[in-house]
């Protein structure tokens, strides 16, 4: 029985371009709606782990996705920001635990994320290599953003202007690694953290420059009268904030008016979820969802859109089939010489069957086995491809 | 325990807790910490009354550290990070030293400005405890405010609260209150015995404050100098008529500093000032026989003494004051 399938591999094999179009062929019809239903399952349950991990969000009224999106996947556009005192607010009602974020900077491609220490316990991150941030200007990379900013323990990374045509706009701050995060298999990976108020200095709210009232600050003053200062356009100020500067370091105004995009809030309890929803429902200022509600209601839309996907691609497959069926028909015909040979020569009809019907299932086998390797590929690093293309 | 768990049980005082740090003039003029790297002024206990390991508390000064001491007794740990030989307010820890600061269970923070580093380090607003905060809108600004402009923010001010609240005993006192409050929401279970202890505490406060108001009274409107800014909070509790120079103690005044002593001399004559510590023999000698200033130590206490402890030194300072006035 050897003999046939000897000879069905080797008329295969030299029929290769033939044969690598069938395998192609057959191994997306049978890949495609497999593979994309384990990536969109795989994508929504990321999506839906992570909001569902985040019990509630505070921010500026507007999109709930966009708020959503920019807190929990830093993608998205920059929500309307909304006061830092809405996280003393939370607190306060003793109904939850407000964690700030302000996700509006880059280094690079790779989102700032400003927070309190709060939030690594949160998110259950850990440090592999280093430590948190301590003072202002230091930073803790995500292990994926480490590994593209090609930055460790040590290292400095510059904030980057959100416009190149932003000159006097936010300020480029060379920010010290402080350490790296260990792998979490989320956007954490992808994110430069960084102290809120070290977000407000890159935002221009606080700032580090010489001491006008000292000598070697004289040529940055413009006029003194008593213990009113004021300074010119050449006072130095700092664009990295080092132990020699960082008293310098101050800032403007109230810090319960500075920005934050959105506040996390851990309720205690559904009880107290349910009243702190209350409490926000009059007020028109602010806005607070609940994540899992809002990434259901865009993962239903996705939903909607993989059932089309799926009917075209089945539709497809079975267009391919028919015309793979066409192929060995057409091929069985025109290989009618072949068959009167291996006839002549002593072949048996079973043994010329078996030889026709080996080379249709080792294409099919072939095609089987690779489709099942895209899958257990799709299922392994699918989420990241996922996030990769969905680019959060 | 789980860090949501954890989480949970860690409410309130957020914004203003971030950037009212504190700020206060000088130790005991080298005085060590004892709890530089252990309790303020007992033992490290090795559990609380329940079984649980005691908490973990970070004090920005040696008062601080003391209350929480006397208030957490055996379920607190405190520690007071600030070397024996610094100035608490002025103290700028190192990075690495934050990072052991944000593991505690609490931060006690003095408020008005005290501790500059504070509004510049990571810490977890959760367990931060402004202590004054309640009693913000008793702080006294500073009368050395630098306004400067620059930029297209304009004109701000730098340095713009006295910090040493403490010396107020009735300020204190909140200060204690916003301590058992802090321990008690760490730790509801041992809420009856911090209550306790604040009221013993507070009783201490209280006959302090007697002492120190009887102490003032004697002084009859004396007009008075302090060596250092650090006494405002005491001059307002007692209406003392108050100003102060820039002395260190363990420094000879330069010229300037005589010039603005003899400036303040000319508008309203002190014969009484108070020091952080002992001033140098000389100095002494010479405010006595050129100004006719006599000299009384007022230690503020900020930082941990070599002996006795927070109140001892307190009552040792009003004794000292009215000793002075007889």
């Amino acid at each position: 029985m050897t003999g046939p399938l000897y000879l069905a591999w080797r008329y295969l094999a030299f029929h290769r371009w033939k044969t690598a179009v069938l395998v192609t062929a057959l191994t997306l019809i049978f890949f495609i709606p497999i593979g994309l239903r384990v990536l969109v399952s795989q994508s929504s349950e990321q999506l839906t782990a992570r909001a569902h991990a985040t019990p509630l969000l505070v921010g500026a009224p507007g999109s709930p996705t966009e708020l959503v999106l920019n807190s929990l996947y830093f993608g998205s556009d920059v929500p309307t920001p909304i006061s830092y005192a809405e996280a003393d607010a939370v607190a306060s009602t003793g109904l939850a635990t407000p964690i700030p974020l302000h996700v509006r900077f880059r280094v690079r491609d790779r989102p700032i994320v400003g927070t309190t220490l709060e939030y690594f316990d949160f998110r259950d991150l850990r440090i592999s290599e280093g430590r948190l941030p301590a003072t202002l200007g230091e930073a803790a990379l995500g292990a994926a953003a480490a590994r593209v900013l090609g930055a460790g323990v040590g290292d400095y990374v510059i904030s980057s202007p959100e416009s190149v045509f932003d000159i006097a706009g936010v300020y480029p701050l060379r920010m010290k690694v402080s350490g790296v995060l260990a792998p979490s298999d989320s956007p954490d990976d992808q994110a430069v953290f960084v102290d809120i108020k070290t977000a407000w200095v890159i935002e221009g709210l606080g700032h580090g420059h010489q001491d006008l009232s000292r000598p070697e600050a004289a040529a940055g003053v413009l006029s003194r009268e008593g213990n009113v200062v004021i300074g010119n356009a050449s006072v130095l100020q700092y664009n990295e904030i080092t132990p020699d500067n960082i008293d310098s370091f101050h800032f403007h105004g109230d810090p319960g008016a500075f920005p934050a995009t959105a506040i996390i809030a851990i309720p205690d309890d559904e009880k107290a979820s349910a009243l702190l929803q209350g409490r926000y429902q009059e007020d028109a200022s602010v806005q607070i969802v609940r994540p899992d509600d809002v990434m259901s209601d865009l993962l239903g839309t996705v939903f909607t859109v993989e059932r089309y996907v799926l009917a075209g691609a089945v539709i497809v497959g079975l267009a391919t089939l028919a015309t793979a069926l066409l192929v060995f028909l057409l091929s069985l015909r025109q290989r009618r010489g072949e068959r009167e040979t291996l006839s002549r020569i002593g072949g048996s009809p079973g043994s010329i069957r078996f030889l026709m019907g080996s080379e249709i299932l080792f294409v099919l086998a072939i095609s089987t086995g690779i489709a099942v390797l895209l899958t257990l590929l799709a299922s392994r690093y699918g989420s990241i491809a996922a996030r990769m293309i969905a680019g959060l | 325990m789980s860090s949501k768990k954890l989480m949970k049980a860690r409410i309130l005082l957020l914004g203003p807790a971030l950037f009212l740090g504190l700020s206060a003039c000088s130790g005991d003029g080298g005085d060590p910490a004892p709890g530089a790297e252990g309790r303020a002024s007992s033992e490290v206990a090795g559990e609380g009354a329940a079984g649980s390991p005691p908490l973990l508390v970070y004090a920005v000064n040696y008062p601080l550290a003391w209350f929480a001491d006397q208030i957490g007794g055996a379920d607190v740990e405190v520690r007071l990070p600030v070397p024996k030989d610094e100035d608490p307010a002025y103290w700028n820890p190192s990075p690495e030293e934050i990072s052991e600061i944000q593991r505690a269970d609490l931060i006690l923070l003095n408020g008005a400005g005290y501790a500059g580093w504070t509004d510049r380090a990571a810490l977890p607003p959760s367990r931060l405890v402004n202590t004054t905060r309640e009693v913000a809108d008793r702080y006294i600004r500073s009368e050395e405010t630098v306004t400067h402009a620059h930029g297209p923010e304009g004109e701000h001010e730098h340095g713009t609260l006295s910090f040493t609240t403490w010396l107020d005993p009735t300020l204190a006192i909140a200060q204690a209150r916003a301590i058992r409050d802090g321990l008690s929401r760490e730790r509801p279970a041992d809420s009856a015995a911090f209550d306790s202890a604040f009221s013993k505490l507070q009783a201490e406060l209280l006959a302090l404050d007697s002492a120190l108001e009887r102490a003032a009274r004697s002084l009859d409107g004396t007009p008075i100098l302090g060596s250092h800014p650090v006494y405002q909070y005491l001059a307002a509790r007692y209406d003392l008529d108050l100003r102060s120079v820039h002395f260190e103690p363990d420094e000879m005044p330069d010229a300037a500093g005589w010039r603005a002593l003899e400036r303040l001399q000319s508008e309203r004559a002190s014969t009484l000032m108070l020091w952080e510590a002992e001033p140098l023999p000389e100095v002494r000698r010479r405010l006595e026989r050129e100004y006719g200033i006599r000299t009384v130590v007022f230690s503020p206490c900020a930082n941990a003494p070599d002996v006795d402890d927070y109140m001892h030194i307190m009552r040792q300072n009003a004794q000292r004051l009215s000793a002075i006035a007889e």
